[in-house]
C-alpha cells in the first residue's frame, strides 16, 4: 500500500485546477465568441430557425355582375419551390426537379431554366406556380428534400370568355393587365400584411403573431348583367363567324344611367391565361375607331331639327340618285325621287342628308358634333379608350361637312355612337357610360342636355320609322316600339388612301322606345364577306336577336295587339 | 457543534419543498397548457380560415357549373330543348317598361 504523499497530491490538485481555468477559459472564449463576435449571425441563424416573418398576401377582391353573380375571383392555390439546404448537391437538385417534371408537366425550356439556376447556387428557386389540387398533394406526397409549397391565389373566371374584354385578365402575380382587373387594380389588389409565427425544434407553429394585417382588396360590382352578356356575345359571335367579318362588337347600355349591361368584342380571348395575342386583347368597342357613315345622320338630324333649318313639310330632290362634291360622287344605293325630311332619313339617302347638313353653319354642325361627345373618351372606366376623331372647323376642307353629315371624314367609336343614340332615346339627356357601380356615385352622373326634348323625340319618331318601314326593317320584333339607324360605311383603302366599295362597316343602333326607354343596342360588323354587307342586312338582325333576349330577360311583354273589329254583314246578318 | 433538526423542522422543511414543487408542477402545467392550447387554437384559426376559403371555393365552382354557355349546350345536347315560341312565353312578374308601353 502507497504511503500518502501530500506534496504529489498538491501537485496533482494544481494540474487539475490548471484544467479546470484552462477549460472555463476556453468556455469563455467560446462564449465571447457566440455571444459578442458573431452574435449578429447566429441570432440570425435562429430567429430563421425557429421565427418565420411572413408576408400575408392581400386576397384580391371579387368581380360580381350587377346580380351579385361571381366574374371574377382569387382563390387559394399552391406553389412549388426548391429551397436546397447546404447538403443537397446540385445533382441531388436537379435529380429532385427530374422526379417532379411528370407531376408538374415541365417543359424541357422550364427545366433548363431551373437548372441553370441551381448551377448558379440560388437558395430559392420557383419549380412550379400555381399547380392544380392533384398535383399539389402529389408533390406533397413524394416528400422530397428542398422541395415545398406555398400558398397563392389563382384568379378564377368562372364564365370563361364571356366577358373578357369588361373584366381583362391578371398575370401571374395577379396584377391587371386589362380590363377593370387593369383600371381598378389598386382597389382590387388590397395591401399585404406580415405575420411573425414561432416554431419549436420540431419545427411546429406554435404561436402566430400578425405584425400587421392584410387589407383585401374590394369587391367590385360591375353595370353588366351576366344573362344580357350571355345573349350579346353569343349572337355577336355567329354572326361574325355567319358573315366571315374580321371583327364584330356589341354595347347592351340603359340611356337612363348611362350603364353598360353588356359589352363584347370579337375576336376574345380566354381570360384564364395569362397572355394572349394582341389582335384578341384589343377591346374595339371602345379601342378602334371607324368612319360611322349613316348612324351619324341622327347627328346631323338632330343639329338640323335644333337649329331650325329643316321643315316638317320640306322636300329634298334625290331623284338623281348621287351628288358630286369635288369631282367625287356620293351615292344613294338607289335614286330615291322626291323625299320629305323624314324619308331621307328612314330611307338613308346620302343625296338627301348633304343638303340637309349643308345649311347648318360649319360653327352649329360641329357644336352638335361636340355637344354628343365626339372627339372625346366617354369616360367609361375601361382601359384604352381612344377619342376618336372630330377635327375643328378650321381645318376643315370645302366639301368635308358635307362628307361628315353623312358620316365620313370623321372618325368614332362604338362606344361613342351608343352615347348619341342613348342621348335621343334619354330625351335629349346624355349620360355618360359606365361599368362599375359605384354607392357613392349618382345613378346619373355628369349628365348633361345636349338636345330639346321635342327634337329629341322628333328623332326618336325618325329612328322608330327606319325600322317600321326604313332601311332597319330587319331590326323590326313584332310588339315592341323598336327604334334604330342603320349605318354602312366604306372602308379606307390604306394603299389607294381612298374609300373602297369592296369592304364595309356594317352598324346598327338602337333601342326600345318605351318610356323610360329600355334598353339600347349598337352593332357593329367589320369587313362582312359576300353579297350582303349593309348594316340592315347584317347588323339589324343581330340587333333584334339580341334585343328579343334582353326583352325576354326583362319580362317585358309584348303590346297587346288590338282585338279585331267585328263589323256586321248586313245583307247576310240581316236577312237571318 | 452541530444540531439536530427538530421534527418541526422536518416538516416544516418537508412542507415548503412540497410547496416549491407544487409550485413548479403547476407552473410547468400551465406552461404546457398554454402552449397545447397555442397550438389548438393555431389548428382553429386555420381550420376556419380554410373552410371560409373552401365555401368560395364551392361558390366559384357552382358559378362554373351554372355558367349560361355550359347550361345551353346541356339543355339543347343532352335533354334537346329548343327555344320557346313567342306565343309559348307567358310574361309575369314586369320589370320595368310598363307605364309608356
Amino acid at each position: 500500500m502507497r504511503a500518502f504523499d501530500p506534496e504529489q497530491s498538491r501537485g496533482r490538485l494544481n494540474v487539475v485546477r490548471f484544467g479546470l481555468l484552462a477549460w472555463a477559459l476556453v468556455l469563455a472564449g467560446r462564449l465571447v465568441q457566440l455571444q459578442v463576435v458573431r452574435y449578429d449571425r447566429i441570432k440570425a441563424e435562429v430567429d430563421e430557425q425557429n421565427q418565420n416573418k411572413r408576408e400575408i398576401p392581400a386576397r384580391r377582391g371579387t368581380i360580381f355582375d350587377r346580380r351579385g353573380r361571381i366574374l371574377a375571383r382569387s382563390l387559394p392555390v399552391q406553389s412549388v419551390f426548391l429551397s436546397p439546404s447546404a447538403k443537397d448537391t446540385p445533382d441531388i437538385q436537379k435529380r429532385v426537379v427530374g422526379e417532379l417534371a411528370g407531376i408538374l408537366a415541365l417543359s424541357r425550356e422550364e427545366r433548363s431554366k431551373i437548372a441553370a439556376r441551381i448551377d448558379k447556387g440560388d437558395r430559392f428557386i420557383w419549380i412550379k406556380r400555381k399547380v392544380d389540387e392533384a398535383a399539389a398533394r402529389a408533390v406533397a406526397e413524394l416528400r422530397l428534400p428542398g422541395v415545398f409549397m406555398q400558398e397563392e391565389t389563382t384568379r378564377f373566371y368562372p364564365q370563361g370568355r364571356l366577358a373578357a374584354h369588361v373584366l381583362g385578365f391578371v398575370d401571374i402575380d395577379e396584377k391587371g393587365r386589362s380590363g377593370v382587373e387593369s383600371a381598378f387594380h389598386g382597389e382590387l389588389a388590397g395591401r399585404p400584411g406580415r405575420s411573425l409565427i414561432l416554431r419549436d425544434a420540431r419545427r411546429r407553429a406554435y404561436h402566430l403573431e400578425v405584425l400587421e394585417r392584410a387589407v383585401p382588396g374590394r369587391d367590385l360590382e360591375l353595370t353588366i348583367d351576366e344573362t344580357i352578356q350571355y345573349h350579346a356575345r353569343q349572337a355577336l359571335a355567329r354572326s361574325v363567324a355567319l358573315r366571315g367579318a374580321s371583327w364584330g362588337t356589341v354595347i347592351v347600355a340603359h340611356p337612363g344611367t348611362g350603364e353598360i349591361l353588356a359589352l363584347a368584342s370579337i375576336p376574345d380571348f380566354d381570360p384564364r391565361q395569362t397572355a394572349h395575342p394582341a389582335e384578341q386583347e384589343l377591346n374595339r368597342a371602345i379601342a378602334v375607331q371607324f368612319d360611322p357613315g349613316s348612324t351619324f345622320k341622327i347627328v346631323t338630324a338632330a343639329a338640323a331639327l335644333e337649329n331650325d333649318v329643316v321643315r316638317a313639310n320640306e322636300r329634298f330632290d334625290c331623284s338623281r340618285g348621287a351628288v358630286a362634291l369635288a369631282g367625287n360622287f356620293v351615292r344613294d344605293h338607289k335614286p330615291l325621287g322626291l323625299l320629305s325630311f323624314a324619308d331621307v332619313f328612314s330611307q338613308s339617302s346620302n343625296v338627301g342628308m348633304i343638303q340637309v347638313g349643308t345649311r347648318l353653319s360649319r360653327d352649329e354642325f360641329y357644336d352638335a358634333v361636340k355637344a354628343f361627345g365626339f372627339g372625346a373618351k366617354t369616360g367609361i372606366e375601361l382601359p384604352g379608350e381612344i377619342n376618336g376623331t372630330a377635327h375643328p372647323p378650321s381645318s376643315w376642307a370645302a366639301n368635308d361637312q358635307a362628307y361628315q353629315a353623312i358620316g365620313y371624314g370623321l372618325s368614332v367609336t362604338a362606344l361613342q355612337i351608343l352615347q348619341a343614340v342613348n342621348a335621343v332615346a334619354n330625351d335629349g339627356v346624355l349620360v355618360p357610360p359606365r361599368i362599375v357601380r359605384d354607392a357613392d356615385r349618382p345613378a346619373a352622373a355628369g349628365a348633361r342636355a345636349v338636345l330639346q326634348t321635342p327634337v329629341a323625340r322628333r328623332i326618336k319618331e325618325l329612328m322608330r320609322r327606319v325600322v317600321d318601314s326604313g332601311t332597319g326593317h330587319l331590326a323590326a320584333i313584332p310588339g315592341y316600339p323598336v327604334a334604330g339607324k342603320t349605318g354602312t360605311t366604306q372602308k379606307l383603302d390604306p394603299a389607294l388612301r381612298r374609300y373602297t366599295s369592296l369592304r364595309h362597316v356594317a352598324s346598327f343602333a338602337g333601342f326600345i322606345d318605351t318610356r323610360p326607354a329600355a334598353f339600347s343596342v349598337i352593332v357593329v360588323l367589320d369587313d362582312p364577306s359576300g353579297d350582303d354587307y349593309y348594316g340592315g342586312q347584317v347588323a339589324a338582325p343581330v340587333f333584334r336577336e339580341i334585343a328579343r333576349q334582353v326583352l325576354r330577360h326583362f319580362r317585358i311583354p309584348p303590346a297587346p295587339v288590338p282585338a279585331p273589329v267585328l263589323t256586321a254583314d248586313l245583307a247576310a246578318g240581316g236577312r237571318r | 457543534m452541530r444540531g439536530r433538526l427538530g421534527r418541526k423542522d422536518i416538516l416544516l422543511l418537508g412542507a415548503a419543498a412540497a410547496c416549491v414543487v407544487a409550485l413548479m408542477t403547476f407552473y410547468l402545467w400551465q406552461q404546457t397548457e398554454s402552449i397545447r392550447l397555442g397550438y389548438q387554437t393555431g389548428t382553429l384559426v386555420k381550420r376556419r380560415a380554410d373552410l371560409v376559403e373552401e365555401i368560395k371555393t364551392l361558390e366559384t365552382r357552382r358559378a362554373a357549373l351554372l355558367a349560361l354557355e355550359r347550361v345551353e349546350r346541356i339543355a339543347r345536347e343532352e335533354l334537346g330543348l329548343v327555344d320557346p315560341r313567342e306565343d309559348q312565353i307567358i310574361y309575369h312578374d314586369f320589370v320595368f317598361g310598363q307605364e309608356g308601353w
